[in-house]
């Protein structure tokens, strides 16, 4: 189920400042995010209460309410994914260090001198700004792919995207409704057509304005529902909704 | 201003996504750009080439319509042809400017060749025309004189041009080379025109033989083409102003001075008997009414409107080859057409004096009488018109010799 991105950044905000009950919300709401994010670094199952790396994932998260800046362009869920994964490499490298001393490394005190990233601010920012830019374009290679799905390409998006301030607006929310309806949703990705009809019904949009503006409102939709994969783009188009 | 995230790189494009959710093709920037970097871009050379386009578009427009506007102008709507001996035909646009013109016979391409008519104003272009005649020697004022114009509306509608206007320029030009002729200004259907060039005459002369065969006359096509408008009257004893004469302006136009007539006057005779009773007739209005026209064989006096032209019979008859004696009715249509003129001139010049009197003072005075230089290169008429003119300056020298011991029978002028 998608999660508008704007209800988190309204948690945020209030648990940035000092809302303690918007906080513990913010942390359940992003529980399965913390569990997916960490088990894809570790390659493999976690659960809650058995392994450390979802606990340590879980306090980054909590950490990274605190330590996000909206001025760097980084959507929260990106920053504190990144945090986790910085915090859980770290982790892992501890972890595999202690059981090579254990088995007699020699190396063992000059690596306990090696600066966790964290503690560096300026390394920090370098890495994230690296980060951010790999992750972007993985996105965005990743969007294109499930577009090539729908035989879509950006190409067409640019000759068939509305021009028109208010015809776009109109799409766009078409396309966010559809997203949000789940059977609608599954719909599209069973027959990869735009059903016209019940789409018509519940947006009370002609049909032929969705017909004309179909692939746009595919790959919107596509982009509203893979919203927590596709932190970086939603969190770009999000100024765009807010301003309407 | 436009900022987005690059989505797609091209060769020499580049597609990004707005925070708008516009995704927008625009040029590479220099330096190459990465995926997902946000990038901003000033369109500006877009906006010039909207403004070059629309500019360009703009002229193309006005460009094109008066184009349009031109065609439509110098479209061919009316043709006039002209008939004396050289047949000639002008196509006129809706400005009644000359646009094509083209001669019918051998004779109307040399005189038009000598004439610039085109791109001139359908006045002006009969006038220059009417000049040429005169200089080629085909208009005489010592002979019997036609001028017949018909006027052809392309389409069947009704023409811009009036018969009227055109017969005034027409007038206006005689009076001023001091021809005179019998004027005719007719009107005629495209159909007509169409079925004159399909047997190769000029729509006037098509048009007589039409009109004529209605009135039973014999006009043969053969000799429509061959003889020139005087000679045909002459020949076939007509008057073609009579012959025709439906829809449009008949007339004479006579020398603005009178002349003293050496002689009996043959043509005179034959145009009208009552000439000679009217002597001191100066000035003879153009009959409009149609109906008078067609009824020839009437007498009514005519109460119309009339054109104010000064008339004087020409002096051609002075023994001219194949012209009548005084008196002696040629031919059986004779009466009809003298009973015309007579009512034309009884009705509208009934004080008429001086008619016959300065008739030679005029040829004598006539320095610009037309020359014989441009007449060699007249294929047709070269020989026939030299003969003309040799008995024209044989009859002068004898008149000027005895003309103390002219007939007292001569009408005298200035009663």
């Amino acid at each position: 189920m998608v999660r508008p991105v704007e209800d988190l950044d309204y948690l945020l905000a209030l648990a940035r400042s000092g809302d303690g009950e918007a906080r513990e919300r913010l942390l359940a709401e992003c529980r399965p995010f913390i569990a997916r994010v960490t088990a894809g670094l570790c390659r493999r199952h976690l659960e809650w209460g058995f392994d450390d790396e979802l606990s340590i994932a879980f306090i980054t998260f909590n950490e990274a309410i605190d330590r996000y800046e909206e001025d760097r362009k980084v959507p929260f869920l990106a920053f504190a994914r990144l945090m986790i994964k910085s915090r859980i490499t770290d982790f892992l490298r501890k972890e595999a260090r202690a059981s090579a001393r254990m088995a007699g490394s020699l190396n063992s005190e000059q690596e306990d001198l090696s600066v966790s990233p964290l503690e560096s601010s300026l390394a920090w920012q370098d890495y994230l700004a690296r980060e951010a830019a790999r992750e972007r374009e993985e996105e965005i290679r990743d969007y294109a792919k499930i577009l090539a799905e729908f035989e879509i390409s950006f190409s067409e998006l640019v000759r068939c995207a509305p021009k028109h301030h208010d015809a776009r607006r109109v799409l766009l929310e078409v396309s966010r409704r559809l997203a949000a309806d789940g059977s609608l949703f599954q719909q599209l990705m069973k027959t990869k057509k735009l059903p016209l009809k019940e789409l018509s019904l519940l947006t009370g949009v002609h049909r032929k304005t969705l017909e004309r503006g179909r692939k746009y409102i595919i790959a919107m939709a596509l982009l509203w529902y893979h919203c927590h994969e596709f932190l970086y783009l939603c969190y770009y188009l999000k100024a765009s909704g807010e301003g309407d | 201003m436009v900022t987005g995230i690059v989505v797609e790189i091209k060769a020499k494009t580049c597609i990004i996504l707005t925070p708008d959710a516009q995704f927008r093709e625009i040029p590479l920037p220099t330096g190459g750009v990465r995926l997902g970097e946000e990038i901003c871009y000033i369109p500006r050379r877009r906006t010039i080439f909207w403004q070059s386009l629309m500019a360009a578009a703009c002229l193309l427009i006005l460009l094109g319509a008066g184009l349009l506007y031109h065609g439509w102008l110098t479209q061919a709507v009316a043709y006039v042809s002209m008939d004396i001996n050289p047949s000639v035909e002008m196509a006129l646009d809706r400005r009644e400017y000359v646009c094509e013109a083209k001669g019918l016979n051998a004779a109307g391409e040399i005189l038009l060749s000598r004439a610039a008519v085109l791109g001139r104003p359908v006045e002006e272009a009969i006038a220059t025309i009417l000049i040429r005649a005169v200089q080629s020697n085909y208009l005489l004022p010592s002979q019997n004189n036609v001028v017949l114009t018909t006027i052809t509306p392309k389409n069947g509608r009704e023409p811009a041009l009036q018969p009227g206007e055109i017969y005034q320029t027409i007038v206006k030009s005689l009076q001023s080379t001091g021809v005179p002729a019998e004027v005719v200004v007719e009107t005629a259907t495209p159909e007509i025109r169409r079925q004159a060039r399909k047997l190769g005459l000029s729509t006037g002369r098509y048009l007589i033989h039409v009109e004529g065969s209605k009135k039973g006359l014999d006009i043969d096509l053969e000799e429509l083409r061959r003889e020139g408008m005087a000679s045909l009257e002459k020949k076939k004893g007509i008057v073609i102003g009579e012959v025709l004469g439906k829809n449009g302006y008949t007339g004479w136009v006579d020398l603005p001075k009178s002349v003293s007539r050496p002689g009996p006057e043959a043509r005179s005779n034959h145009r009208s008997p009552g000439l000679v009773n009217n002597k001191g007739l100066k000035r003879v209005s153009i009959t409009e009414d149609k109906v008078s026209r067609t009824h020839s064989g009437t007498s009514t006096p005519v109460q119309k409107t009339s054109i104010p032209v000064k008339r004087v019979v020409p002096d051609d008859a002075r023994g001219l080859p194949g012209l009548r004696v005084q008196g002696v009715p040629p031919h059986g249509n004779d009466q009809e057409h003298n009973g015309i003129k007579e009512r034309n001139i009884k009705t509208e010049e009934p004080d008429g004096k001086g008619l016959y009197d300065n008739d030679n003072e005029v040829l004598r005075d006539n320095k610009d009488l037309p020359s014989t230089t441009d007449r060699d290169q007249d294929l047709h008429n070269n020989k026939k018109l030299k003969d003309n003119i040799d008995r024209k300056n044989n009859q002068n020298s004898d008149y000027n010799n005895n003309k103390a011991t002219l007939p007292d029978s001569r009408p005298s002028g200035r009663m």
